[in-house]
């Protein structure tokens, strides 16, 4: 996809036209709701501090702008990049992760995290819109509710009892989290999941009967709610502004849960989650696991006309948008699209003014946090899955991501020296290894990270190889057009161990 | 009453052969009142090996064995009592242990022994001394006294019972030599000698190490797979004083010698580890009595042990080196029972160096057996229908007699003491690849099949030597963690087992003749749907089992039989005994047509999807023929014979190697793991599958076994139909249980392998069928018959009936005894529940499994 196309494309954001633009204003009037751990700020500075220093460009003079080195190039590429590894027997053998920022701040977030109670790791990806609050919150949030889900009744009550007296019970082992949230909100959001795992104690044997697309239903709904109740909450007559801003941003999100041999992808809106897989003849071919919930989906479509009077029709998704405004059609927050006018009206509107009503706003809600969730048995065919956000796939295509991937996991053993696996070996074994190796050098990446890999080729990749130029230009855009060219950026690649998946039971 | 010298012309049973087992079984006839026998000999009565034999009287064997045994001694001694000087002494013997483990090995033999009523004790060297003060003791870690053991004369014997057989009306011919025995439509019809022709109903073989020989004189061929090897005793003059006469006979197994009081002296006799055929191997000469080298330097080895364990013996002057050949079998068992090949053939040999031991009970069996029609004891370890014409071959006899003489003293490891000689005959087509697997092999039928596969062998690497079976053990087998390997891929991934070597048969017939014919021989209902699949028993007239098997209906007119591996000749001779006599039916024995290879595990549904492109989720015993790879008309059948889900294919044998390829390859996603047959054993223990020549046999009825339900009595008339209808209004008076053996920790205790005696309130009601491991019960398991105490060793007809309740009455406590040390067993009637695999993968709902808290 050229970046002429791209561009046309983007004209507007997910938000439409001047409600972007009211929520870019609002968002400098809002205090920031989270910090960032001092080494990324510091990064982030320096990022920044590039991009503002080439602003003073005009767009037609970018041809004469300062092409970045290519150690400039990799420093930006590599800023956020994460590698996990894991040591214990599972599915999983590591993940990498990346995210690149076009928004400032990026409205894109990601959490990987080791359940504890449970057995299974969490990783997702959100992209948030109309301000990044929402996405930040989701992320903080969204895996406490859903491993809470998953716990059976006697685990639960156990870490009920353990909330209640202060104990310290952890159900999660947070990977790479760098964010930290304001203590006032960190207070009510634990008062709120607190009630959360109190009601979900109280369903009797809801273990008898466990659906896993329902325990990631309800733990997405439940965080919607809490969102929206938290945002509603008035204190002395007065609204939070912390919350309600929450509350009007939204959030696209995908998240895996893989436990062994079962994959379970949740997603709500447009982000995408593919699986590589290996086929009997050594070709990759790309697994869909998410279906995107945007208005090319015909059944989402159908699904909104059949919630809402015939008389809507016109109105309901008008211009490839819910309601004429949001690309999404399931998102967090954005409840906007949510609360019956009277609320909006009293609440909202004081603080956002009159267009915070959407027009044609007769039957809300139009927007809901019900993910999709579908199970995949993990065979030892499927070597990774990429979880990213639509930056990504705007640019690239799922078999591209494949291919990309699949060449660099072939191509980075190259990247450490040689090694002999194990003592007794003949000439000639060793001799097969030299010339698979030399197989591998000729895709020899730049980057280790799989995920940085799929950035630097999805920005700077033409036919004939990466193209430094382009991935100079789209690197230093001033700041004002670079959303126009490329999305935030967010990519999780997770390996599976195909001799676990050989042998792991059914 | 003198021997005859003119051959009748017709009589109704002719022995061949006047030795001592012949003459029993000719004196045993005309003690049931059948006296209308001809006994041929081509030289004098006794002349043949007879004469020659330690002439002791071991009871320290394998229970079958020491019944026939038990009951030779009791005519023994009758015969002493009726005044014949035979020598008939009850001198005990004692058993020595050199090792820990042979001390094991007697001890287990001795708790069955003790359960069964014959007295013996482990002794102390001190106490040993006090039984025999020539011994040297120091070196021992045990010894069994065995009061009841005797010594005899076996000339003297041999002499009177020809005598009592003459008494008895039995016609002796000496000097006959038997050219021919004459049959028709199969069956005996006469016996051409150098006398005349001599027309009879039936004949027993009873010609020693002649018997082969004579076997072959007969059209059809007859079998008797057993050659003459040299054996060697070494007798010393009178001691002085005298020897008492009563000094006990001395088994010093791990020597391999035995020694007896000899006319005032000693006998010495050995069972050596490498012994040597009779004759260089070639035929018995004529003359073969001046045949008989004395090799003393074949013997010193085993002489000097015998000097290390007497060492009285040094002094002795001049001993005397006796080489007495006698016939060894390719499985150092008799040969007996009713040939295969010709009807109302019996035949009576192998007796393994110790004709005397044996011979009256063997005579009584037989004779019963031919005047019954069928064998009133469990003979089936003796059965002459173990063997297919491979073992009659004569090269294949000869290697395997070098090693068969040494291990009648050898320890029996269970399942892991297999014979070193004369093997990779019957191979699978999959033998060569297996072994580059890692596959240790043991043989059934002479057919190669891989017991455990050692997985860290690295096959690739040429000059690496095969993995070889570790040194046998009682406890816990040395490659048992290869085992727990497979048994995993069995019940988490793909186990993939080679069962080539059971037994096939088709059978067909132009209209419904077939049918009829099934119906009439199965007790189950065969008359299912095309494509369907039945387990059932094939019946004697008692109700017993002659044959458990798989019918596969392949058309209307066209059944597909399998049935276990050492089946392939009884099963196939008791079908063709039972066919209509209007030819209607034909049998074909297809063993070698197919490789069977059994795919089992939660996750072979999904690879052999994937392998043959098509759907093969078929219904519980149907079979359907599919491609697999580029292979076509792979039978795939929905069972295996582990009783965990999967499949059994069928492949014709030239696609063998290309299934198993596939298997393997596209399998390594699904796990896959070569299996070896004895992960498949446990596994079936542990589903409580009873099989053949174990649980069942021709003395055990379904009703008993828990198969009852595999009866169908309101079927037309089939063969043991009422019987088992008899039986079921009765109630069985022997009931097949599982037991769980809770106390054992199968690291550390030793492991019931079969055989052990089992109790319930201290008193004796049964003996362990089969025993193993049970893998996902994490227990030792055992099944075996448990009856009321008392009734135990067969007797009236009046017999208590064994109900559920008397089996698992609450204040019922079961032991098992295992080489003298009784452990709690606790009883099922119904296999205990296993947790069952799903081959539906895709199916499975998930479930969150929580990680092992600490504590809160």
């Amino acid at each position: 996809m050229t970046i002429g196309c791209r561009a046309q494309q983007l004209v507007a954001n997910k938000c439409f036209g001047k409600c972007s633009v009211r929520s870019a204003e609002y968002r400098k009037r809002v205090r920031p709701i989270c910090t960032f751990s001092k080494n990324v700020i510091q990064q982030k500075d320096e990022v920044i501090s590039e991009y503002y220093h080439r602003t003073l460009y005009t767009s037609k003079k970018l041809a004469a702008t300062p092409r970045l080195s290519p150690q400039e190039v990799t420093n930006i590429l590599r800023a956020n990049e994460h590698t996990q590894e894991f040591t214990t027997t599972g599915s999983v053998k590591s993940y990498d992760s990346n995210q690149l920022s076009s928004n400032n701040p990026i409205e894109d977030t990601r959490t990987e995290a080791q359940c504890l109670l449970t057995k299974g790791l969490l990783l997702g990806v959100f992209d948030g819109h109309g301000g990044a609050s929402c996405a930040q919150v989701i992320a903080k949030r969204l895996f406490h509710y859903i491993t809470a889900c998953l716990l059976p009744p006697d685990i639960l009550h156990k870490y009920l009892n353990a909330l209640e007296n202060n104990e310290t019970m952890e159900l999660l082992d947070v990977y790479n989290d760098k964010v930290e949230l304001v203590d006032e909100l960190k207070i009510l959001y634990e008062a709120s999941f607190k009630t959360f795992v109190k009601e979900l104690s109280q369903i009797k044997d809801n273990q008898r009967d466990f659906q896993m697309k329902e325990a990631m239903e309800k733990a997405f709904l439940r965080l919607d709610y809490d969102l929206s109740k938290e945002a509603l909450y008035k204190n002395d007559g007065k609204v939070n502004m912390k919350t309600l801003s929450v509350a009007m941003s939204g959030a696209v999100a995908c998240v895996a849960h893989i436990d062994g041999p079962h994959l379970h992808i949740a997603s709500i809106g447009d982000c995408q989650s593919v699986l590589g897989v290996l086929t009997d003849d050594n070709t990759w071919t790309a697994k869909k696991l998410t279906t995107e919930h945007n208005t090319d989906n015909q059944e989402e479509i159908e699904r909104i006309f059949k919630e809402h009077p015939n008389n809507e029709r016109d109105t309901v998704i008008k211009m490839e948008r819910l309601l004429g405004q949001l690309a999404p059609l399931r998102a967090f927050g954005d409840f906007r699209y949510k609360w019956n006018k009277s609320t909006l009206s009293s609440t909202v509107l004081p603080h956002y003014g009159e267009s915070v009503i959407p027009p044609n706003y007769y039957t809300p809600p139009y927007l809901t946090a019900r993910p999709e969730v579908k199970h995949h048995r993990l065979t030892p065919r499927d070597k990774f899955l990429v979880i990213a956000s639509d930056g990504l796939w705007d640019l690239v295509s799922p078999l591209q991501v494949v291919r990309l991937v699949g060449e660099h996991m072939s191509g980075k053993v190259t990247l450490s020296p040689f090694r002999l696996p194990r003592k007794d070996m003949r000439i000639s074994d060793i001799n097969n290894m030299l010339l698979q190796r030399k197989e591998g050098l000729k895709m020899k990446p730049i980057d280790r990270n799989a995920a940085t890999h799929l950035m630097r080729n999805a920005l700077g990749g033409t036919e004939y190889g990466i193209d430094h130029v382009k991935l100079s230009q789209l690197l230093s855009m001033p700041q004002e057009l670079v959303r126009v060219f490329r999305d935030d950026i967010t990519i999780t690649v997770t390996y599976f161990d195909s001799e676990y998946l050989r042998h792991c039971p059914p | 009453m003198g021997n005859e010298t003119v051959l009748p012309k017709q009589t109704q049973v002719v022995i061949c052969g006047a030795g001592t087992v012949a003459n029993s079984v000719a004196y045993h006839l005309v003690q049931n009142g059948w006296n209308d026998i001809v006994v041929l000999e081509q030289k004098k009565i006794g002349s043949g090996t007879s004469h020659f034999g330690s002439g002791t009287l071991g009871l320290f064997k394998p229970i079958a064995d020491r019944n026939l045994i038990m009951y030779s001694i009791k005519l023994y001694r009758r015969l002493q009592e009726l005044g014949y000087d035979i020598g008939f002494k009850q001198c005990g013997s004692v058993n020595l242990a050199q090792t820990k483990d042979r001390l094991i090995a007697l001890k287990r033999q001795m708790a069955y022994h003790q359960a069964t009523g014959l007295h013996c004790e482990v002794v102390g060297n001190k106490e040993l001394k006090n039984f025999h003060p020539y011994l040297k003791t120091e070196d021992l870690e045990g010894a069994i006294w065995v009061p009841e053991d005797a010594v005899a004369k076996p000339q003297a014997i041999c002499k009177a019972l020809a005598k009592l057989a003459k008494e008895g009306g039995a016609c002796y011919v000496e000097n006959c030599q038997v050219l021919q025995v004459l049959t028709e439509n199969s069956r005996v019809k006469g016996v051409e000698t150098n006398m005349g022709t001599v027309f009879c109903e039936y004949f027993v073989n009873c010609a020693g190490m002649w018997a082969r020989d004579l076997g072959l004189k007969c059209s059809p061929r007859v079998r008797v797979p057993a050659i003459p090897a040299e054996h060697f005793y070494v007798t010393t003059s009178c001691f002085e004083p005298k020897l008492d006469s009563m000094l006990p006979c001395v088994r010093d197994y791990d020597s391999h010698t035995y020694v007896r009081e000899w006319e005032g002296g000693f006998m010495v006799g050995g069972f050596e580890l490498e012994a040597k055929p009779a004759f260089g191997g070639s035929g018995i000469p004529e003359d073969w009595k001046n045949k008989l080298p004395q090799d003393w330097n074949h013997f010193m080895p085993l002489w000097e042990k015998a000097i290390h364990r007497l060492p009285i013996l040094k002094d002795v002057h001049n001993p005397v080196l006796t080489n007495s050949p006698d016939n060894f079998t390719p499985d150092g068992r008799w040969i007996l029972g009713e040939t295969p090949e010709v009807t109302n053939y019996f035949v009576s040999v192998g007796m393994n160096g110790n004709s005397l031991q044996g011979a009256g009970g063997i005579g009584k069996a037989m004779a019963e057996w031919i005047i019954e029609g069928v064998p009133t004891t469990e003979l089936i370890p003796f059965s002459i229908q173990r063997f297919l014409d491979l073992h009659n071959n004569r090269q294949y006899l000869l290697q395997r007699t070098r090693e068969v003489v040494g291990r009648h003293y050898s320890i029996m490891y269970p399942h892991q003491c297999e014979y070193k000689y004369a093997r990779k005959l019957r191979c699978s087509p999959l033998y060569s690849v297996l072994e580059k697997r890692g596959a240790v092999f043991g043989t059934r039928m002479a057919y190669e099949r891989a017991v455990y596969f050692d997985s860290t062998y690295k096959g690739k690497f040429y000059g690496d030597p095969l993995p070889r079976m570790p040194p046998g053990s009682f406890y816990k087998p040395k490659f048992f963690d290869f085992m727990r390997e497979e048994y995993l891929a069995c019940r988490e991934g793909v186990g993939i087992i080679d069962m080539s070597s059971f037994s096939k048969i088709e059978i067909k017939s132009s209209g419904s003749q077939v049918v009829d014919y099934l119906q009439r021989v199965c007790s189950n209902d065969v008359n299912i749907p095309v494509g369907g699949i039945v387990h059932t028993g094939m019946q004697n007239e008692l109700g017993g089992y002659e044959n458990d098997c798989m019918i596969v209906r392949q058309n209307d007119n066209s059944f597909f039989m399998v049935s276990p591996t050492n089946q392939q000749t009884r099963t196939f001779e008791w079908m063709q005994r039972n066919l209509p006599p209007d030819h209607s039916v034909a049998l074909t024995d297809m063993t070698s047509m197919y490789t069977v290879i059994n795919v089992v595990g939660p996750k072979s549904r999904d690879l052999m999807s994937e392998l043959s492109n098509s759907d093969v989720n078929l219904l519980p015993f149907t079979y359907k023929k599919v491609n697999v790879g580029y292979a076509s008309d792979v039978m795939v059948m929905s069972f295996t014979h582990t009783g965990e889900p999967g499949y059994c294919l069928y492949v014709p044998s030239e696609y063998a190697l290309h299934v198993y390829d596939r298997l393997m390859t596209v399998g390594r996603d699904y796990g896959a793991r070569d299996v070896g047959c004895l992960t498949q054993r446990f596994m079936r223990i542990e589903k409580f599958i009873a099989f053949w020549a174990e649980e069942l046999t021709s003395l055990t009825t379904p009703f008993e076994a828990g198969a009852g339900h595999r009866v169908k009595l309101d079927k037309e008339y089939f063969i043991g139909k009422f019987a088992l209808q008899r039986q079921k209004e009765q109630g069985v008076t022997q009931r097949l249980v599982f037991f769980v053996l809770e106390d054992i920790d199968p690291d550390i205790h030793i492991w019931p392998w079969g055989g052990e005696p089992l109790y319930r309130n201290g008193e004796f009601v049964g003996t362990v069928t089969s025993a193993g491991y049970g893998f996902t019960l994490d227990k030792l398991i055992c099944v075996g018959y448990i009856r009321h105490p008392g009734m135990t060793m067969g007797g009236s007809n009046d017999r208590p009936v064994v109900t559920n309740e008397f089996i698992m009455a609450r204040n019922a406590r079961y032991e098992i005894d295992i080489a003298g040390q009784r452990f709690l067993a606790k009883p099922h009637i119904h296999a205990p529940h296993i947790p069952h695999v799903n081959m539906d993968s895709t199916s499975r709902r998930y479930r969150p499994t929580v990680v092992s808290l600490k504590t809160v």
